[in-house]
């Protein structure tokens, strides 16, 4: 988007938002309330036209309408219609609204918990099995596994010092995993001298993935702000500003 | 009573996609050319995909309907931000209006609006890419300012632990950026920090997350299970 | 000592100042740093979206909107930039998040898209968005990759979609030669229903933050690839060979994460002055 008004208008905004940083103040307040009364304005228009008006009105519309027709008996299909029954439930959302009804809406709330309680059965199982078998990882430098039961780059010549790096870092996975696993096990007492080493080394595993964690969430945050800048720097700076100034003696 | 409604509908509504997936597609007997058992329930599977979509996009006006009270109210009662909830109202009709006829052009015709298309299309650009573009990305850029004071202030070489977790974040910070290369590209691949980088995400970083997946998993499954099933619930 | 000490007590508000004038130096100063290394991860995502025939299409997920351009938008534009160079054609789905989504996308594909002489019907198609539910993906998911005439019975401009020529030889998702979600965290019901049920293979375009999540799913083999924010967008313009947005990102991502580097160091170096300089007075 290379509209001048929206550039100086996003410039703006940008660093009204960079100065809350600084401190809270009215003008941030005030471009806050503006971009959400505007961002909910923009989706509630968006969402009927892409979702309900296509898959719920539409329907209803067209059976009413007879202008869709069965295939099998040739007249006009009213089934179209039944759409309209969707209300009843679609509706009971609203009266979370009321505190005296407020419990008509647990009704569509429960269908979807129990929706989503339903669907998340199929959804472990289909997610983690594959990660169980992957979890039985080929430790023999001497052999060469079947390549059909293992995933990702080719196993290393056997004997050879590549066939001892990719043994020893499947060891480590297994290791970290099952410490890791014992780490959280909290259903038996772990406090045996015997079992300490485990659990130390399920905690240092647990540091090493959290400081990779840490490393990602920096990188993340950090291209926000790089987004920001380069839009600053790129868009505006040199897109709008520079040209500007080159209409001033010396510019 | 109400509960107990609201337990049967929740255990339906789980019901009809379990039993979709734990029946089989169909059984055939060896040899035969016909299934004797099919999934009567696989044919209804697109026709429940567009019920939910539906009853669960019809709750879209909720957040827009409170939001909207608790502006009116503030702007009527003269309460503390009432400017702020009259811009926010103010924004909202004006987001309803210019969406509303750019996705809609024949209410835009209706309205005898068509001469006016040019200006209409520039306001939604105005509002969506100088607005609502810009306040939404740079509100994400402010917690890179937060994250750096969090670093300045809470991140301590303290322990062993604390330590080795440090060490970590610096070579995945240096080995996913150039910087890295820079640094130690005169060493042999394998002791460079993007080898570095990619060898803590590839070994322990996935072998913790498995085993914390893993365990998430049986805890999900007896969640989830005790929800759908209502176990253990308040009676009345 | 007492110097180093105060390193403990600087005002944030200076850190802020410091973190944006350090950020700002790479886009003032031209600076360059050597590329190099590639992710096995990116290069997988690559070599499988180049290894798609000419009678076969990539299906791509694009649900992003401003909360998350920071890292999506140079995935997008280094996956379409790499489609168009080697005249693959694609089909852009925008499934279950932002209803802004299909905008977002638009922008970045169509002028690519042009660029390249693709046709819109032909050579690419924009299907727009389908709400979805959270906790309910999995059915529209699934549909997805069953019969995605019937979730999509019109394109995003309104066409019905058995009137566009590129959608004849896309009737189920399952058919597509690869798919690539590009999204703040790409759900994992993509793995159980597409990737475990049809065989769909996936590419996930995420940010930086959510990937060390998937890495367990590439090490199963149940993710094909993956590229990890402007990093990976870099890596993948570097196999592809043309330099965009990801490459000119990878010099100030390294002063923003020196800054974070900085501030811990000194950070450290202030409590430790601080205990030294109290024990001394004790």
């Amino acid at each position: 988007m290379t509209d001048p008004p929206v550039i100086w208008l996003a410039a703006f905004v940008t660093v009204v938002v960079f100065s809350y940083a600084l401190k809270d103040n009215y003008v941030y307040r005030l471009v806050q309330h503006a971009t959400l009364g505007a961002t909910v304005g923009v989706t509630v228009v968006v969402t009927w036209k892409q979702v309900l008006l296509p898959r719920w009105w539409a329907p209803i519309w067209a059976a009413w309408q007879g202008t869709v027709v069965d295939p099998l008996t040739g007249q006009p299909d009213h089934r179209g219609l039944l759409w309209l029954l969707a209300l009843l439930p679609g509706l009971l959302w609203y009266f979370q609204l009321s505190k005296r009804w407020f419990w008509l809406s647990t009704l569509i709330t429960g269908l979807f918990v129990g929706t989503a309680a339903g669907l998340a059965f199929k959804n472990q199982i289909l997610l983690i099995m594959p990660q169980l078998a992957a979890s039985i990882k080929p430790l023999n430098p001497f052999v060469r596994p079947d390549p059909a039961l293992t995933y990702g780059p080719a196993w290393p010549e056997p004997g050879t010092p590549a066939a001892w790096a990719a043994a020893l870092n499947n060891a480590l996975f297994l290791a970290a995993l099952l410490a890791t696993l014992f780490y959280f096990f909290f259903s038996v007492r772990t406090d045996h001298r015997v079992l300490q080493a485990p659990r130390r080394f399920g905690r240092l595993a647990i540091m090493v993935c959290l400081g990779a964690m840490f490393g990602s969430t920096v990188m993340t945050r950090m291209a926000y702000l790089l987004d920001r800048l380069m839009f600053l720097s790129h868009d505006w700076w040199e897109g709008q500003v520079v040209p500007l100034l080159r209409f001033f003696p010396g510019g | 009573m109400r509960k107990t409604v609201v337990r049967v509908v929740t255990l339906l509504g789980g019901l009809f996609f379990v039993l979709e997936f734990m029946l089989p597609a169909e059984l055939r007997r060896p040899g035969a050319e016909q299934p004797y058992f099919t999934n009567p329930l696989s044919p209804w599977l697109n026709l429940a995909t567009d019920l939910v979509i539906v009853l669960g996009t019809m709750a879209f006006l909720l957040g827009p309907i409170n939001l909207v009270r608790s502006h009116l109210g503030n702007l009527f009662r003269g309460q503390r931000g009432a400017v702020e909830s009259a811009v926010f109202l103010l924004f909202l009709v004006l987001g309803l209006g210019l969406a509303g006829l750019k996705e809609f052009p024949d209410l835009k015709r209706g309205l005898g609006l068509a001469a006016a298309d040019s200006a209409l299309q520039s306001g939604y650009n105005l509002l969506f890419y100088g607005l609502i573009n810009a306040f939404g990305a740079t509100s994400m850029a402010l917690l890179a300012f937060y994250l750096v004071s969090a670093a300045y202030r809470s991140f301590r070489f303290q322990s062993l632990e604390a330590g080795v977790m440090m060490i970590t974040a610096v070579v995945v910070l240096l080995g996913l950026v150039p910087l890295g290369t820079f640094l130690t590209g005169w060493l042999p691949t394998e002791f460079q920090l993007p080898t570095w980088a990619a060898w803590i995400f590839a070994v322990p970083n996935s072998a913790v997350q498995r085993a914390v997946v893993i365990g998430a998993f049986a805890g999900a499954f007896a969640a989830g299970l005790r929800l759908w099933l209502g176990v253990g619930q308040k009676t009345e | 000592m007492r110097l180093l000490a105060r390193l403990h007590r600087i005002d944030r508000r200076w850190l802020y100042v410091a973190t944006l004038v350090l950020m700002l130096v790479p886009f003032i100063l031209p600076l360059t740093l050597p590329a190099g290394h590639v992710a096995r991860t990116t290069r997988a995502a690559f070599e499988l979206i180049d290894s798609c025939p000419p009678d076969k299409v990539v299906i791509i997920d694009s649900s992003w909107d401003a909360g998350s351009q920071a890292e999506n938008r140079a995935q997008l534009e280094a996956v379409v930039a790499h489609l168009c160079r080697r005249r693959i054609k694609f089909v852009v789905t925008s499934l279950g998040v932002t209803a802004l989504g299909p905008d977002f996308a638009r922008d970045i594909i169509r002028p690519l898209a042009e660029r390249a002489g693709y046709e819109y019907g032909r050579d690419w198609v924009q299907l727009g968005f389908v709400q979805g539910v959270a906790g309910a993906l999995g059915p529209l998911i699934d549909r997805f990759c069953r019969d995605l005439w019937g979730l999509y019975p019109r394109d995003v401009h309104n066409t019905p979609v058995e009137e566009l020529p590129l959608m004849q030889a896309v009737r189920r998702g399952a058919d597509a030669h690869a798919f690539c979600c590009f999204t703040y965290a790409p759900a994992y019901e993509w793995i159980s229903f597409a990737n475990a049920q049809y065989g769909l293979r996936l590419v996930f375009g995420c940010m930086t933050i959510m990937c060390p999540a998937y890495y367990p799913y590439i090490d199963s083999g149940q993710l094909a690839g993956m590229l990890v924010g402007n990093v990976g967008a870099a890596e993948y313009e570097a196999l592809n060979g043309v330099a965009g947005r990801g490459t000119r990102l990878g010099v100030p991502a390294a002063f923003g994460n020196c800054a974070i580097i900085i501030a811990a160091v000194l950070g450290n170096i202030g409590l430790w002055a601080e205990r030294r300089g109290r024990r001394a007075a004790a």
